[in-house]
């Protein structure tokens, strides 16, 4: 096994040991968070909402805010992962110095803590899965399968993304930004809860522009069975990788600059 | 008038008792510094003070007021040096003096006059616009001395002051301690400098294990327990030596002998001894009472 | 008296001091969010929802934007603002060496959070407004101290729970078990009337239904039902007395014993 894999391994690990110890608290919020989305919307809002038509096919709300939830889930957790919790382990705790004091190197520093906030938001997507499943909101089929991996690439892009704040931050506060800039508006503009159609068109500019957008896209036609084309998966997928690298580039050298110099 | 009267105060947390019955009195105008190990129950007998822990049971009277008692015009009366790095992080330096001066109620324009002053006093008031996260250590609990200040007490509590501290910096809050005590303030203190406690105590109570095992002034503690001069001697001990009466302490790899003329041990010493002499002190006092072995 | 006023006005001045330095920070959490919030949601929905309880989706959804969003800053002021100020910088320790009391300290704490949020609840009306969303502009501006004393009942509550469960590790249960669902199954995006029977008896147990009941019609310009008003204000002053009693019992046990 190469020396990378192995101390990537090493950092992933150290993170998921102490996840372990919470795991059945952190079972029940991942459930209970996207029952608590689900019931509220799915049938609060869904006696208000029948269903919402794409492409003239109307699909069920509740089935529609199902794939939405995932995404959001996910995007939620990673980037959580990796800017308040990272930040907290690399300001509060001195983690981070604990860490480049051995062989470890930064490249496997950040891979560490962005592939360990993948993991942590792949079981808060697959929780959501099962509840959705569970309450008829998610129909099992190949396809669906396929949304795992590429959820996983999102998780990626968006723990690249925390950790691009973590590299700037200085402060806590900070993130208050990162949340309200960031974060919120990829719950809200990116097609989680309705279309981004009914939007003006400069805020849809706006939303196209968020890799939250597209993944929606994309794992709501996988889950719900409307066709993307070829070339629509390409695009949005190669955008959301792009920005992954982009981010990963940003926080390398951001972080590089302010430990080392 | 003593400033505070302890009768036989206890205090339980759940099942443990970290305070099993303390008796001291701080008389006014005197320094009395309470020693112990990590774990003696000394900060937990300075909270009880000021009120921040209740008492399970004693009496505990603070300018002859029972502590539950313990009002506003008691407390404009007493300054707290707490342990830990309590200042406020959302404000500068200047700033923690005078809103923690105006907490006292005082007239704006006098806290300010305070401020100037114990800024100057301190040596802080090249730094007073400073958030206070930018801070040394020593700086910070220069300004932690200088908040207690405010209200101008005639009683402050000292808990480890010049903890963690550099040399200079311990000998700057030494020499605004000995201020204080010429101004006439009753000082309570509580460390695990040696040296410091016999620089700046009138009065030293040495608790353990939530009592006090003994009380005196530094030099009445040291003549009593531990002579003049201790000699500490390698194992094995010389065979004269050791049939000897002095008063002695074993320690593991070698003896510790306490003695008021030290001829009278050198004589005993033989040819092959490895020994240490040295003029005895609160330290060994301490050590003496407590015990040698680690707390933690 | 219980509380000193000299205290409280000095403690005030102090969240002041610190809330003006984070003034822009507090902007955006408390401001911007709302109110992107507030348009994502009335223009989103505002499509498929054509009409709402008789009014267009973006008006009916004003009223709960404002009444909701004092529930998320009371609870992260009272629960990690909190913790904070007495486990991690400690100041409360430095605070209660001087003459100031835990009463002051607890009272102050939950006023000045709750009038924080004035501001915000004023310029998420103007935004509304433009939006056409604000039928009874009297209505809406009545309403901002109201919902400042609400917050006053949601803090007491939510400070309750941050002090009995201590570790701010568990705080996030708070949100997840009480003000999640609280926001969500209040009426804050749709209209509890219409819900199954079972949601509308749920309802019932959040402070904040009760308050939307209140806050609603005021800014939508319609009677409000003057004996449901007093009767919800009992409930929720018996609420904040009794809670904050509680509150004061369990600091003095956690902060003294």
């Amino acid at each position: 096994m190469s020396i990378f894999v192995k101390t990537v391994y090493a950092l992933w690990y150290r993170h998921f040991s102490t996840w372990k110890s919470m795991f059945w608290s952190s079972l029940t919020s991942n459930v209970f968070n996207p029952l608590l989305f689900l019931f509220s919307f799915g049938f609060g809002m869904g006696a208000l909402v029948e269903s919402i038509s794409i492409d003239a096919a109307e699909i069920v709300y509740l089935a529609y805010i199902v794939p939405g939830m995932m995404a959001y889930s996910g995007m939620f957790t990673s980037s959580f992962e990796t800017s308040i919790s990272a930040f907290a382990r690399y300001y509060m705790q001195s983690y981070w110095d604990q860490v480049l004091a051995t062989p470890a190197k930064l490249h496997h520093l950040i891979w560490g803590e962005v592939s360990w906030a993948a993991t942590k938001a792949m079981f808060a997507v697959i929780c959501v899965m099962v509840v959705g499943y569970v309450f008829n909101g998610l129909e099992l089929s190949w396809n669906v399968l396929w949304t795992i991996p590429i959820m996983l690439l999102g998780c990626l892009c968006f723990a690249a993304c925390g950790m691009v704040a973590t590299s700037f931050a200085t402060s806590f506060e900070i993130f208050s930004y990162f949340f309200t800039f960031w974060v919120t508006p990829m719950f809200i503009f990116s097609g989680v809860f309705f279309p981004i159609d009914r939007f003006p068109e400069y805020v849809q500019w706006l939303s196209n522009a968020l890799p939250m957008t597209h993944l929606v896209d994309v794992i709501r036609a996988l889950c719900v069975g409307y066709e993307l084309t070829a070339l629509a998966y390409v695009y949005k997928l190669g955008y959301i990788a792009f920005i992954t690298a982009l981010a990963y580039g940003v926080a390398y050298r951001n972080m590089k600059k302010r430990i080392f110099d | 008038m003593a400033v505070i009267e302890a009768q036989n105060i206890q205090k339980s947390f759940g099942e443990f008792k970290a305070v099993k019955g303390v008796d001291f009195q701080v008389p006014e105008g005197t320094c009395v510094g309470l020693l112990g190990p990590n774990g003696a129950g000394k900060t937990t007998t300075m909270r009880m003070i000021m009120g921040l822990s209740a008492l399970t049971a004693g009496s505990l009277k603070v300018f002859g007021v029972p502590v539950d008692k313990v009002g506003r015009s008691e407390k404009m009366r007493i300054g707290l040096v707490p342990q830990e790095d309590n200042l406020d992080p959302d404000l500068s330096v200047r700033q923690n003096l005078e809103i923690y001066g105006s907490y006292f109620g005082l007239e704006k324009s006098y806290i300010k006059e305070r401020a100037d002053s114990l800024l100057d006093f301190m040596q802080l008031s090249e730094k007073e616009d400073n958030r206070v996260n930018h801070l040394s250590g020593g700086m910070k609990r220069r300004l932690i001395i200088a908040r207690a200040l405010i209200a101008d007490p005639e009683f402050v509590i000292l808990d480890e002051p010049t903890t963690g501290l550099d040399p200079q910096a311990r000998v700057l809050i030494w020499k605004s301690l000995l201020k204080l005590k010429e101004q006439g303030k009753t000082l309570l203190l509580t460390t695990h400098y040696m040296d410091e406690a016999q620089r700046l105590c009138d009065n030293i109570v040495i608790v353990d294990g939530g009592k006090v095992l003994d009380e005196g002034s530094p030099k009445e503690l040291i003549s009593k327990h531990v002579k003049n001069n201790v000699f500490e001697v390698q194992k094995p001990i010389p065979a004269d030596l050791e049939k000897s009466d002095i008063d002695h302490e074993d320690i593991g790899d070698s003896v510790l002998y306490y003695v008021n003329d030290p001829e009278k041990v050198q004589g005993l010493l033989g040819k092959n001894a490895t020994y240490m002499q040295r003029v005895s002190n609160l330290e060994d006092v301490f050590l003496r009472l407590t015990g040698h072995k680690l707390r933690e | 008296m219980f509380f000193s006023i000299l205290n409280i006005k000095a403690l005030m001045k102090r969240y002041y001091i610190e809330y003006r330095q984070l003034v822009s920070a507090f902007f955006f959490g408390d401001v911007l969010e709302r109110i992107m919030f507030f348009i994502a949601f009335g223009m989103g929905l505002g499509r498929a929802v054509s009409q709402i309880d008789g009014v267009d989706y973006i008006t009916f959804l004003a009223p709960g934007i404002a009444a909701g969003s004092g529930v998320f800053i009371m609870n992260i002021a009272t629960t990690y603002g909190v913790n904070n100020r007495y486990e991690g910088s400690g100041i409360w320790n430095s605070w209660l060496s001087t003459p100031i009391r835990l009463q002051d300290i607890l009272i102050s704490e939950l006023i000045f959070d709750s009038l924080r949020a004035a501001p915000s609840l004023f310029i998420l009306y103007v935004v509304a407004y433009f939006f056409g969303a604000v039928p009874s502009v009297e209505g809406a501006m009545l309403t901002i101290p109201i919902l400042v004393l609400a917050n006053m009942v949601y803090g007491v509550i939510t400070l309750n729970m941050g002090v009995y469960l201590g570790r701010m590790l568990y705080f996030r249960y708070i949100q997840a078990l009480w003000v999640m669902p609280m926001y969500l199954f209040s009426g804050v995006f749709f209209n509890i009337d219409e819900t199954p029977e079972w949601m509308q008896l749920f309802a019932n147990v959040f402070p904040l239904y009760h308050v939307l009941e209140i806050v609603r019609p005021m800014v939508l310009g319609r009677p409000v039902d003057m004996n449901s008003v007093l009767i919800s204000f009992i409930v929720l002053s018996a609420i904040f007395v009794v809670g904050f009693y509680v509150a004061y019992k369990q600091f003095q046990k956690r902060l003294f014993d």
